[in-house]
């Protein structure tokens, strides 16, 4: 508890230096094309119509999802958008310390704020995204309702997985490195299992009983329930609290490892 | 010596060692579980210093003395294993010219981030942007990406950018090898004249342009083997260093941490002789 305090203490003592530099990932990532930023966008609204062509024509199951309110296109890119930013995390929170080395070991910059910067910088591409699916779903005739309001309450749940995420994780990475090859390899069957081209409720009890525990799932039909079903978060208690009780898990095992090691990576980076 | 009022840099049996393994997950039972590392370095051992208000230390000595580290636990980047240490004021620590900046953001851009990396709000930084293009004469390639701007370029950014910092302890470790042989003249004298005009802050340095170091330093440190082994003048520590240079036949395999290289001995003499 008191490590997190000190963490929160940290990141708006420096908040200002943060943002700067969360600014910066993505001012000059794509630095030196012309399209600049825009190909941050392009990719993954290609991924959507990609998708979309696959599975509604190819596999003719666009029909699946039951109880919408709009079409099929409008569930799979709000789902697909709120699993970028998650899927971008994966990765890149796990290398948020390892990105910032020199940072790290040979300047003095409070470290407690990188993983902060990694989230708040691929927050800010998410909110690009969102305008996207917002707009996407305006031209399909699905008008704003009062269950978007539910938008900001499920990004926070977001942005709070993916900070403990990036601790823990980009932690373990600097003194493990294999873990790190280990996330990039199950970041692909990530995807599968977190039942972004799918319905859940469409599953056996089973196989919807191990959804919930995984945060990605319940993020994503999050998304989904406020723009294509207009369904509350407070209507489905347990997924609430199954996702509450993995976070807290996520979130002491970040703040063990946080506790344990950021005294010592200096020394490994 | 009196703690209140002068010190400003205080060690106290500083122990720093590096455990060393052969693989990742030795590492990891290291850390969790306690086992012990296959081999230990030592690169300081029971370090006791005390560094007073106004003093300019410079600290010097051969491969692996342990000088780098040293600074680097003043600075607050890397933690001792064992002792204390204390530090009054805001520490300026200039350990790694590389650190902060993005290779593909252009110079002026690198300004704003080393800026922002040494805690420099952005309103100050604003009014010393042009002074700093003025001084350095950046106006050709103010605007293109860092990496193709010429060779001494992120050292003099990053010099400027730190001079302007607010700051009580100044630490720097740094060749100042980088780009040729007037713009390391360019540095020594900016850091000259910084000290001329700022009596009250403290320095800590280490450089093999120990030139300098009769013009700034007031005071010399020698480290051998994560030890102290030599306090004293300035001088005292320039002829150490000299003779360590010269028993070493072939400088060039060295590696280039705090110690010479072929540029930097060259430069040392140039310096004494123009006194």
């Amino acid at each position: 508890m008191r490590t997190l305090i000190k963490l929160i203490k940290e990141n708006i003592e420096h908040r200002d230096q943060m943002w700067q530099l969360a600014k910066t990932y993505q001012k000059t990532k794509y630095r030196g094309s012309d399209m600049g930023l825009a190909w941050a966008f392009v990719k993954p609204v290609m991924y959507i119509v990609v998708f979309y062509f696959a599975i509604s024509i190819g596999f003719k199951s666009a029909k699946g999802v039951e109880g919408l309110i709009c079409p099929y296109f409008v569930w799979l890119s709000i789902g697909m958008i709120a699993f970028f930013y998650m899927r971008d995390m994966i990765l890149n929170g796990a290398s948020c310390f390892r990105k910032y080395a020199a940072l790290v070991s040979r300047a003095k910059y409070p470290v407690g704020t990188l993983p902060t910067t990694v989230c708040v910088s691929y927050m800010l591409l998410h909110f690009g995204m969102l305008a996207i699916g917002i707009v996407v779903s305006l031209i399909f005739g699905n008008m704003p309702s009062i269950y978007w309001i539910q938008i900001p309450f499920y990004m926070a749940l977001m942005f709070i997985t993916s900070f403990f995420w990036s601790i823990g994780t980009g932690l373990i990475s600097v003194v493990y490195k294999d873990f790190y090859n280990f996330l990039q390899v199950i970041n692909q069957a990530i995807f599968w299992l977190s039942a972004i081209l799918f319905d859940v409720n469409g599953l056996t009890p089973g196989l919807q009983k191990a959804f919930l525990f995984n945060p990605i799932t319940y993020i994503v039909e999050g998304y989904r329930n406020a723009f294509c079903r207009h369904v509350w978060f407070f209507e489905e208690p347990v997924k609430l609290l199954c996702f509450l009780i993995i976070l807290a898990i996520m979130a002491l095992i970040a703040l063990m490892m946080y506790k344990k090691l950021i005294k010592r990576i200096p020394d490994v980076l | 010596m009196e703690k209140m009022d002068n010190t400003v840099i205080q060690l106290e049996h500083i122990t720093k060692n590096y455990n060393i393994y052969k693989k990742n997950i030795q590492r990891v039972r290291g850390i969790f579980f306690g086992k012990e590392a296959a081999e230990v370095k030592h690169a300081l051992r029971d370090v006791s210093l005390t560094i007073n208000k106004g003093e300019r230390v410079i600290v010097t000595g051969p491969v692996e003395a342990g000088c780098t580290s040293l600074l680097s636990i003043i600075a607050g980047v890397i933690y001792p294993t064992k002792g204390k240490i204390r530090t009054r004021g805001k520490v300026n620590a200039f350990l790694n010219m590389r650190a902060g900046f993005e290779n593909e953001a252009t110079c002026r851009e690198n300004i704003y981030l080393k800026a922002n990396v040494l805690g420099i709000p952005k309103a100050v930084i604003k009014n010393h942007v042009e002074e700093i293009i003025e001084e350095l004469e950046l106006k050709d390639y103010i605007d293109i990406p860092l990496k193709r701007a010429p060779k001494g370029t992120p050292l003099r950014i990053c010099l400027a950018v730190h001079l302007l910092m607010d700051t009580d302890i100044m630490i720097i470790d740094e060749n100042f090898n980088s780009g040729g042989v007037h713009i390391r003249q360019e540095c020594i004298d900016k850091i000259q004249r910084y000290f001329e005009t700022h009596p009250d802050v403290t320095l800590v340095i280490s450089t093999s342009q120990l030139g300098m170091t009769n013009n700034v330093c007031t005071r010399g440190l020698f480290m051998e083997d994560g030890v102290i082994t030599f306090d004293g003048t300035p001088r005292e520590i320039y002829e150490k260093y000299r003779a360590l240079s010269k028993r070493a036949t072939q400088p060039n395999e060295e590696p280039d941490s705090s110690e010479s290289s072929e540029g930097g001995d060259g430069m040392e003499e140039k310096d004494i002789e123009q006194e």
